[in-house]
């Protein structure tokens, strides 16, 4: 499970506004809503779990484009017109097919790490961690070898337990 | 009718008329639009996005299927713009599409193939991707369906709400809709009859023939324009061949075909049809050429003629085959051996009326599907009418959708009931007191056309004849037949009436009502299921009736077929068939073609035992019948797909049978003329100049018979009850599996 880092970034918008198309809107009255926006909702996920393939990036312009056009109602227009908008942000869909999410918003793509100076060495974080990928010792007064807290990026899998535990925001997206 | 719409398509001027569609107004300028969805005949939906256009000062492309023509309109087909759009549908497609188009059925005549070589089509744009997983129905026996395949046209949807049973449904909705059926059962399980329309009208290889899979591909069928047999409402029929043999058959276009047309052909190739003629030599029948066959029933049919006088010789004909062949058999037979004993297998279906139709109207007032679809008000009259006749359905169907009235006379069907403004449902056996109380109704209201009635030999005096309407006996309400009544009075009408389970009375009095009203001109489709019965009635394969049809016993009918025949037409013996079959008849050689009295005729053990006993007895079939295997001279006959000659038509029109597979068996019209020339008539060289030779003996377009209104004799009491599924009915059609089981029920009973 994902815990909710309250971090966005374009793919996770995108696919939120589109989802919420398919969930509600599109009637698959005409062919190219129903299978256009199937097609861009799997390479968004394809993406986000940086297992993008090359010219993801193209085939989404194309749908934005050409959904518009072939789109009969203002539904199917309306959803190619944010795709368009959304994929102004192209660095940010590169940096996806390259396997980095900037903002820190998808899961597979996150990694985290523990900023020292804001640390209080609470030890909350590896208590919730359910992959043990956090080590550290917490803090005890007149002791001087307690080991500060370090996320093991190979062990780390994005979760996010530890960003929602932490109580001084000491843990961010790396 | 207003001014024609004058536009411009990629720059060529047309003027179309108002109403018209943006794709068919460039097809009369040559432009082939791209389309999938829409289907010539079905509504327009706009949903595959393919035809989209651009049309000066609109912004957005437009679909040109849905899109009306206006004044000064100026369209383009074929921008850049406009492929670019096509091209994404068609790549979309390809994602969801599990096609190998090296092994589906449809390769090279499917659309979606044709599109994507045509626009360049870039197949692997976007990766495979489906929402739903594709499901393959093989389970029903006759129509493989592959959603796989499926492009979600709509096409199949709408053609089975149409002339189908409904049963394609769009399931869902948005990116997980899907063609299928009820619960995703096959089609057998959710009452698909099989008509295969769906198949017909698939763009790609999504729905195909359980029983072409493997045969041949598109391109190398060969297809025959022909005439569908199973019953007497003769659909167009194509029937495509690879090598000789038949692969598919489909619609014509009238665009429908039911179940026993469309899938009904694999015993054209049964391994037990007869290819050789036998002959029985030491009591065993042992294979012959077709020379020693002919001479020796010629001989024989001479030499009894000779002993027995003309009495002693008959022949039976099957009712579905060609209207050459009626002819000749019935000239055959009154020429050169001098008798009329000559019957028609159709007795059983058409006799009992037949009489009283040429007497009262002629057959020129026989309907055919496409007069029904015209007409205004329709009466349809027979249980069972819409599973047994798939295509009068169809016509009422269609007509109901033009906004026909439509009164149901039939103590069940639930489907028609459906369809009917007024569904008079009366005991089993009391149609015949419901249109006596129709009549009754329409006299008593004056809805009738007195003059027509009062033209009618013996008309006021049988309508005045008919008692007062028994509702107790019936359980019909009086109002409801007043209704009835009402609307049948109004507009151009038809009777549809089931033949199969009719009897005279009923007949009659369905002739009664067309006379009333004066409707005495393509307004009867009768139902039967045989192919050709009124071909038999016209054309004088029936004993008592000479071509035309003439009425045998009409001296002046038999001078003028004399004249024609260059030789004298005697009046007697005229034997009908069960005559011919019964105890005592002075028959003593028999030639049997397309008909097996044994399986039809009542009382199979005594028909048996009278063939048995015959001097002569000579069979052409299609098997080694019951019949067949009494015989002592076996002729193959050719079945529908090997034939020539034609049809008469529902209507009267003449419909081709044409050879689709090229067989050593000659066509069944050239038989009769060998054997005919054997026994000293002239020589015909072609089915056209049989053809040529009855047409100017028809008479079926002039005004009909003398109008002798039918007689109505009264019903008793309590009337005699109508056999609900007949004794004896004819196995080629007309069977459904309710008829089948409750004839199973009785035979158990017994």
């Amino acid at each position: 499970m994902t815990v909710e880092t309250g971090v966005e970034c374009v793919l996770t918008r995108m696919t939120q506004v589109l989802t919420g198309f398919a969930q509600e809107g599109l009637c698959g009255r005409c062919l190219p809503c129903p299978l256009g926006v199937a097609q861009a909702l799997a390479i968004l996920r394809r993406l986000s779990r940086g297992e993008g393939v090359e010219g993801d990036v193209a085939r989404l312009s194309r749908i934005a484009t050409s959904l518009g056009e072939a789109a009969r109602c203002r539904r199917g227009k309306e959803a190619a017109r944010a795709l368009a908008g959304s994929l102004r942000d192209e660095a940010e869909y590169l940096a996806h097919l390259a396997g980095r999410c900037p903002n820190g918003a998808c899961r597979d793509l996150r990694r985290f790490r523990v900023v020292a100076e804001r640390c209080t060495m609470c030890g909350r974080c590896q208590e919730v961690c359910p992959r043990g990928a956090i080590v550290g010792d917490p803090y005890i007064p007149y002791r001087g070898d307690n080991r500060p807290y370090l996320i093991l990026e190979r062990k780390c899998d994005g979760c996010g337990h530890c960003v929602a535990a932490c109580p001084v925001r000491a843990i961010e997206p790396r | 009718m207003a001014e024609p719409v004058v536009l411009r398509i990629d720059g060529r001027e047309t003027a179309v008329p108002e109403g018209t569609t943006i794709l068919q107004a460039a097809a009369t300028v040559g432009i082939d639009i791209p389309h999938l969805c829409y289907f010539p005949g079905l509504p327009p939906t706009g949903s595959c996005r393919l035809c989209l256009v651009e049309v000066a000062g609109q912004q957005d492309l437009v679909p040109s299927c849905t899109q009306r023509v206006r004044e000064g309109m100026e369209v383009w087909t074929d921008t850049e713009r406009i492929r670019d759009a096509r091209r994404f549908v068609l790549e979309l497609l390809w994602s969801t599409h599990s096609g190998d188009c090296t092994t589906c059925e449809k390769c090279g005549a499917c659309e979606l193939q044709r599109y994507t070589y045509e626009l360049g089509v870039a197949k692997d744009r976007f990766p495979r991707h489906r929402t739903v997983p594709a499901t393959v129905d093989t389970a029903s026996p006759l129509i493989e369906r592959d959603s796989g395949l499926c492009i979600l046209c709509g096409r199949c949807v709408q053609v089975c709400h149409e002339q189908g049973q409904g049963v394609l449904e769009f399931m869902r909705r948005g990116m997980a809709m899907a063609v299928t059926t009820a619960l995703d059962r096959p089609l057998h399980e959710v009452g698909c009859d099989f008509c295969g329309s769906c198949i017909a009208v698939c763009p790609v290889g999504a729905l195909v023939e359980q029983n072409r899979k493997g045969r041949g591909r598109e391109w190398e069928f060969s297809s025959t324009k022909t005439t569908c047999v199973f019953c007497s409402l003769n659909c167009d029929l194509v029937l495509d061949t690879v090598g000789n043999k038949i692969v598919r058959a489909r619609p014509g276009n009238d665009g429908y075909l039911c179940a026993r047309g469309k899938f009904g052909w694999d015993f054209l190739s049964a391994r037990d049809r007869l290819t050789t003629p036998l002959i029985r030599r030491d009591g065993e029948l042992q294979e012959a050429t077709w020379e020693e066959a002919l001479d020796q029933v010629a001989q024989q049919l001479a030499a009894l003629r000779q002993a027995g006088g003309p009495a002693a010789v008959g022949g039976i004909v099957g009712g579905h085959l060609p209207s050459e062949t009626q002819y000749l058999l019935g000239k055959l037979f009154r020429v050169a051996l001098g008798t009329n004993n000559l019957d028609s297998a159709a007795r059983l279906a058409v006799g009992p009326w037949a009489s009283a139709l040429v007497a009262a109207v002629g057959l020129g007032a026989l309907a055919g599907p496409a007069d029904v679809e015209a007409a205004e008000v329709i009466l349809a009259v027979g249980a069972g009418l819409a599973e047994s006749y798939p295509r009068a359905r169809v016509a009422l169907k269609r007509a109901r959708s033009r906004g026909a009235k439509l009164v149901v006379l039939a103590h069940s069907d639930e489907e028609l009931a459906a369809l009917a403004d007024v569904h008079l449902r009366p005991k089993p056996g009391t149609e015949t007191l419901v249109l006596d109380g129709l009549i009754r109704a329409s006299v008593d209201q004056g809805l009738h056309d007195q003059e027509a009635l009062a033209r009618c030999r013996g008309g006021p005096a049988a309508v005045a004849a008919v008692g007062a309407y028994r509702a107790d006996l019936t359980g019909v309400p009086r109002e409801a037949v007043e209704e009835a009544a009402r609307l049948w009075a109004g507009g151009k009408g038809a009777i549809v009436l089931r033949l199969d389970g009719a009897d005279s009375a009923l007949a009659a009095r369905a002739l009664a009502l067309l006379l009333l009203t004066g409707r005495t001109k393509r307004a009867l489709l009768a139902l039967s299921p045989l192919a050709n019965p009124w071909g038999a009635v016209a054309l004088g394969a029936f004993a008592e009736f000479l071509p035309g049809p003439r009425p045998i016993v009409d001296r002046e009918a038999r001078a003028e077929l004399a004249r024609a025949w260059g030789t004298q037409i005697p009046e007697e013996p005229r034997l009908t068939g069960p005559e011919m079959l019964g105890e005592g008849s002075p028959i003593t050689g028999l030639y049997v073609v397309g008909a097996d009295p044994v399986a039809w005729f009542p009382d199979p053990g005594r028909v048996r035992k009278r063939l048995s006993s015959l001097k002569f007895l000579a069979v052409q079939d299609l098997f080694l019948t019951e019949t067949a295997r009494l015989a002592h001279v076996v002729l193959p006959l050719p079945a529908f797909s090997e034939e020539e000659g034609t049809l008469f038509g529902p209507g009267g029109e003449p419909l081709p049978l044409n050879r689709a597979v090229q067989t050593p068996i000659p066509p069944s019209w050239e038989v009769v003329a060998l054997l005919a020339a054997r026994l000293g008539c002239p020589p015909y060289r072609s089915a056209g100049e049989v053809q040529k030779e009855y047409r100017g003996l028809l008479k079926v377009g002039e005004p009909g018979g003398d109008m002798r209104f039918p007689e109505l004799p009264a019903m008793g009491e309590v009337p005699p009850p109508t056999p609900l599924f007949p004794r004896f009915s004819l196995p080629e059609a007309g069977w459904t599996q309710r008829s089948c089981l409750a004839q199973l029920a009785m035979e158990v009973r017994r």
